[in-house]
């Protein structure tokens, strides 16, 4: 068997209250394997500590306790900007920049190190990956602040798609999607995902969708996470 | 044209504001606003404070010192530092050598530049110079720093969705922030934007007023305005900016993360 991509060793985690003050732990000792490839389905009631969860593995915040590893590398000796461009989170809320969809989908080449090559590939990718998220190229030269919550969830996720990033972190992508584009973003995650081998951990309280998805389902309850 | 020598104040003057004083706490009592008590309090503190530094400069200018003058700087940025930090309204003591350094910084710069670059003043430490436009410089920095400051942090809490967006696409902690910081710099500047628009239109600043009423030309009087009016505007940008960039190292860790605890209050 190959390494996990994603390794949780014995992880708990208490937000800071204060400098040197932590409040309860949000996570005691959880451990997870995360094979590459695969679809990773977090349950748990709200409050759990599921966005924590995912917002640990992208290194928005730093364990109390234990390690995280990806591919073999302990996160506190990654460098956190490049680690979020291979491990990208999609957040709960989802936030577009003031512009057009384009401008948004091009955000993350801002400062292309590839420069101009990096930003014409991706100009050529960015209907291709609307149409993955069921939203038509016409949508480019949208103004991000005229759309539905819906569309800017969809956008949101499709600028995180824009850089291939090997580990996808959504939380709770559902939130503002109806039932038709709820099963086309499960059939969109499930053919990036054998397409691209890209790994996949959602968030999501919908039990629906959770099986939709067909990953490896668990369920993070009282800080430690179990599979169901 | 001659200047008229100043008309001198006396004691029995200084009282007679008791009349004034007299209509304002029949206001309050009339009106109910309770504010009596603090009114007093602020009389007397204007009474006791302003003659007191009075006393203090008339000795300061009498000995013309240059350590004496360096040393009522000093007092006066330590005393900008402390009620600046009071304002911000949290306890990290972290934000003393922040507040220090934009002040001093910021101020420094300033007032080093009007008093030796364009001012010229002779010798350079000349206390009736030097002591009261470094009073009016290290003021507005530290309005300057703590609008500035405190704007910052309510930015940062408003846009953490935003901020977080952009750290989870690979920025670091200075382009995150970007919109925030722009924001906070821009709500320090705009006070003193907005009396450099209508200054000497709707109000005459109470620097010139000053200078008139002690005999000095309107137009010597508009000169030094006009350098005061630029001179704020240039401490309050200068410290303001440098307490928000320092902030950051409050607000985000090294590893760009966001301290949510320290944006708090
Ligand atoms: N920045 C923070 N500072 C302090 N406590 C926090 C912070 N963010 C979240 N918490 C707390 O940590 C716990 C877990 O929160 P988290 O957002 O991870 O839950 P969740 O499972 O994602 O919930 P939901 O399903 O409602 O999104 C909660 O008790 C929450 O109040
Ligand atoms: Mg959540």
């Amino acid at each position: 068997m190959s390494r996990p991509i994603l390794e949780v060793k014995g992880v708990s985690f208490r937000y800071r209250i204060s400098r040197h003050e932590y409040g309860e732990p949000v996570l005691k000792r959880a451990n997870l394997e995360i094979t590459r490839g695969t679809i990773q389905v977090l349950v748990g009631s709200s409050g759990a500590g599921k966005s924590t969860f995912l917002r640990l593995l992208n290194r928005l915040e730093d364990p109390t306790e234990g390690v995280i590893r990806f591919e073999g590398v302990d996160l506190a000796k990654c460098d956190p900007l490049r680690l979020r461009r291979e491990v990208a989170l999609v957040a709960q809320e989802p936030y577009l920049v003031d512009g057009t969809v384009r401008e948004n989908l091009m955000l993350p080449f801002e400062d292309a190190v590839g420069g101009d090559g990096l930003r014409k590939k991706a100009e050529t990718k960015m209907e291709t990956v609307l149409h993955s998220v069921g939203l038509d190229g016409g949508m480019l030269a949208r103004a991000a602040r005229g759309l539905s919550v819906g569309e800017k969830q969809r956008v949101s996720l499709a600028r995180a798609l824009m850089t291939a990033p090997k580990v996808m972190l959504l939380d709770e992508p559902t939130s503002a999607l109806d039932p038709d584009n709820r099963n086309l973003l499960a059939r969109t995650i499930a053919r990036i995902n054998s397409s691209d081998a890209m790994t996949f951990v959602v968030v999501t309280h919908l039990e629906d969708f959770a099986r939709a998805l067909d990953g490896r389902l668990f369920r993070l309850r009282d800080g430690e996470i179990a599979a169901l | 044209m001659m200047a008229e020598p100043i008309a001198p104040i006396g004691a029995g003057q200084l009282g007679l504001t008791l009349v004034l004083i007299v209509l304002v706490v029949g206001l309050s009592y009339y009106e109910k606003l309770a504010l009596e008590g603090e009114y007093l309090l602020g009389v007397g503190r204007t009474f006791l404070q302003l003659l007191l530094v009075g006393y203090i400069l008339e000795y300061v200018f009498g000995l013309n010192r240059w350590y004496l003058v360096l040393l009522i700087l000093a007092v006066m940025l330590a005393a900008a530092c402390q009620a600046g930090v009071g304002r911000l309204r949290r306890r990290d003591l972290r934000l003393y050598p922040m507040m220090a350094i934009s002040l001093l910084v910021g101020a420094g710069v300033t007032i080093l530049v009007v008093t030796e670059v364009i001012l010229r003043i002779e010798p350079w430490y000349h206390p009736r110079y030097l002591i009261p436009l470094a009073g009016m410089i290290i003021g507005n920095a530290m309005n300057g720093a703590t609008l500035g400051g405190e704007r910052y942090r309510s930015e940062l809490l408003l846009r953490s969705a935003e901020v977080e967006t952009l750290l989870c696409l690979g920025f670091g902690a200075r382009r995150a922030a970007e919109n925030a910081r722009r924001q906070a710099i821009a709500a320090a500047l705009i006070p003193t934007l907005n009396s450099m628009m209508v200054v000497g239109v709707v109000s005459l600043p109470g620097m010139m007023t000053g200078q008139i009423l002690a005999g000095a030309s309107p137009l010597v009087a508009v000169r030094y305005q006009i350098i005061v009016m630029i001179m704020i505007s240039a401490a309050v940008s200068f410290s303001a900016y440098l307490m928000v960039v320092m902030l950051s190292r409050l607000y985000f860790t090294r590893h760009h993360q966001i301290c949510y605890y320290a944006l708090k209050k």
